[in-house]
């Protein structure tokens, strides 16, 4: 067996969990010739300091924040929990908690991780899409989320957008500004989301739902599909203004 | 271990990677979220938690084909085999020390700019091999590729490599071409 042949064999069998004929030739030419030991140590060397040379800078802070943010509201969704119980308690589950989505009630985990989200951007605001140009923003979710994002008009200044999980579901999350006051407009194609929350209005020509949770006002609908939530601390006048 | 536990512990890797791979920071920071929504909503599919890591990079390598590039996949097959004759601290026909000459001569951002340089299919598994130190199997397995393509693209990777960082030593006069091989500067011998 001669060096190419050898430094073929080796340079790609890195643990070889099956150890042939050629395997052990290669190894045993390699022992023998000192070029192709210092062929080999020089690769070993190399990989080794590039790999010194390297300082990985960390992840940047914001971001680790909006991914470990999402992972946590994961977690209250544990499929752990269906492994645990089998499919029959699984449809139970998903009868409770289909339940507490429909009644008219605002403490349901839902809506406490949509206001979660939304006073997270006004303590921090963190967008992914920094634009007022919806047609920028539009553009941006298109392979992003798994629908066509119809945003409504809505007399406010967009701000930007970026990407939200919610559940098991991804969902294109919009800012805008009102009044000095901030707005989230949550959007999502999921069927099963529950809008008949809280009172029943009609906002230009609209059937919708607004509940208040936490000091801020939701606005829930839906239209073609979408469900969209709206978010943000103003009153429901000042709400009817911008629909 | 709980899932951001097992996100946070490779965070920076996919941030690595995806900083290289993209050679952007604002498509960097989409690709690892991107990655995470992925990873979270798939986490049935990871059967041990010793493998996370291949197989976070695995979704991060997979995204970014699929997105940045467009669908469009890394090339299958270098063309030819090379020779694998060439030692790697052998150049212009003299023999060099790796420590001494080279990287001890470079900047840790000359490092990542000159892996940011490759070609793609010389940068992934230079980056997926060298940098993140995943097994030849788990790379193959990433990049959907052979034994044989994966040992030609890491001699060759490591090869552009060498030789940009090698320009980026002389750049900063630490080593000078002679005409029989390279030459340290004095003052660098001391």
């Amino acid at each position: 067996m001669d060096c190419k042949e050898t430094r073929r064999i080796l340079f790609k069998s890195e643990s070889p969990e099956v150890v042939n004929e050629d395997l052990v030739n290669s190894k045993r030419h390699v022992k023998e010739c000192r070029e192709c030991s210092e062929f080999l140590e020089g690769e070993r060397v190399f990989s080794a300091m590039l790999k010194t040379a390297v300082r990985k800078d960390p992840v940047p802070r914001e971001l680790k924040d909006r991914i470990l943010h999402s992972s946590k509201r994961e977690r209250k969704y544990p499929k752990a929990f269906f492994q645990w119980v089998g499919i029959a308690a699984s449809i139970l589950f998903l009868v409770v908690t289909g339940y507490f989505l429909t009644v008219s009630r605002n403490d349901s985990p839902l809506l406490k991780e949509i206001v979660n989200d939304h006073v997270q951007f006004v303590l921090s605001p963190d967008v992914q899409i920094g634009s007022s140009d919806l047609g920028e923003i539009k553009k941006w979710f298109r392979d992003k989320v798994d629908f066509a994002v119809v945003v409504p008009s809505i007399s406010a200044k967009l701000k930007g957008g970026r990407l939200c999980l919610l559940g098991n579901k991804r969902l294109a999350l919009l800012f805008y500004e009102y009044g000095g006051s901030q707005i989230s407009l949550f959007i999502s194609d999921n069927p099963d989301l529950k809008v008949n929350i809280g009172k029943e209005v009609v906002l230009n020509n609209r059937k919708m739902h607004i509940v208040e949770n936490r000091g801020y006002n939701l606005l829930l609908w839906q239209e073609k599909g979408l469900t969209y939530v709206l978010v943000s601390e103003l009153t429901f006048e000042e709400i009817q203004k911008i629909i | 271990m709980r899932q951001d536990e097992l996100i946070e512990r490779h965070l920076d890797a996919l941030w690595f990677a995806a900083l290289r791979l993209t050679r952007n920071r604002e498509d960097a920071e989409d690709l690892v979220q991107e990655t995470c929504v992925r990873a979270y909503e798939n986490l049935d599919s990871l059967r041990s938690y010793g493998k996370a890591k291949a197989w976070l990079l695995k979704i991060l390598t997979n995204t970014f084909i699929n997105k940045y590039r467009k669908g469009k996949l890394m090339p299958q097959e270098v063309d030819v085999e090379p020779d694998f004759l060439e030692p790697i601290f052998y150049k212009s026909g003299q023999y060099f020390d790796l420590e001494k000459d080279l990287f001890s001569r470079v900047m840790d951002d000359e490092v990542k700019d000159a892996i940011d340089s490759l070609p793609i299919e010389f940068r992934t598994v230079v980056l997926l091999v060298d940098i993140e130190e995943l097994s030849y199997r788990e790379v193959e397995d990433i990049l959907k590729i052979s034994p044989g393509t994966l040992a030609s693209r890491l001699y060759r990777g490591r090869r552009l490599l060498r030789d940009t960082l090698y320009e980026y030593a002389k750049r900063r006069h630490h080593i000078r071409d002679r005409e029989d091989g390279l030459q340290r500067n004095k003052k660098d011998t001391i």
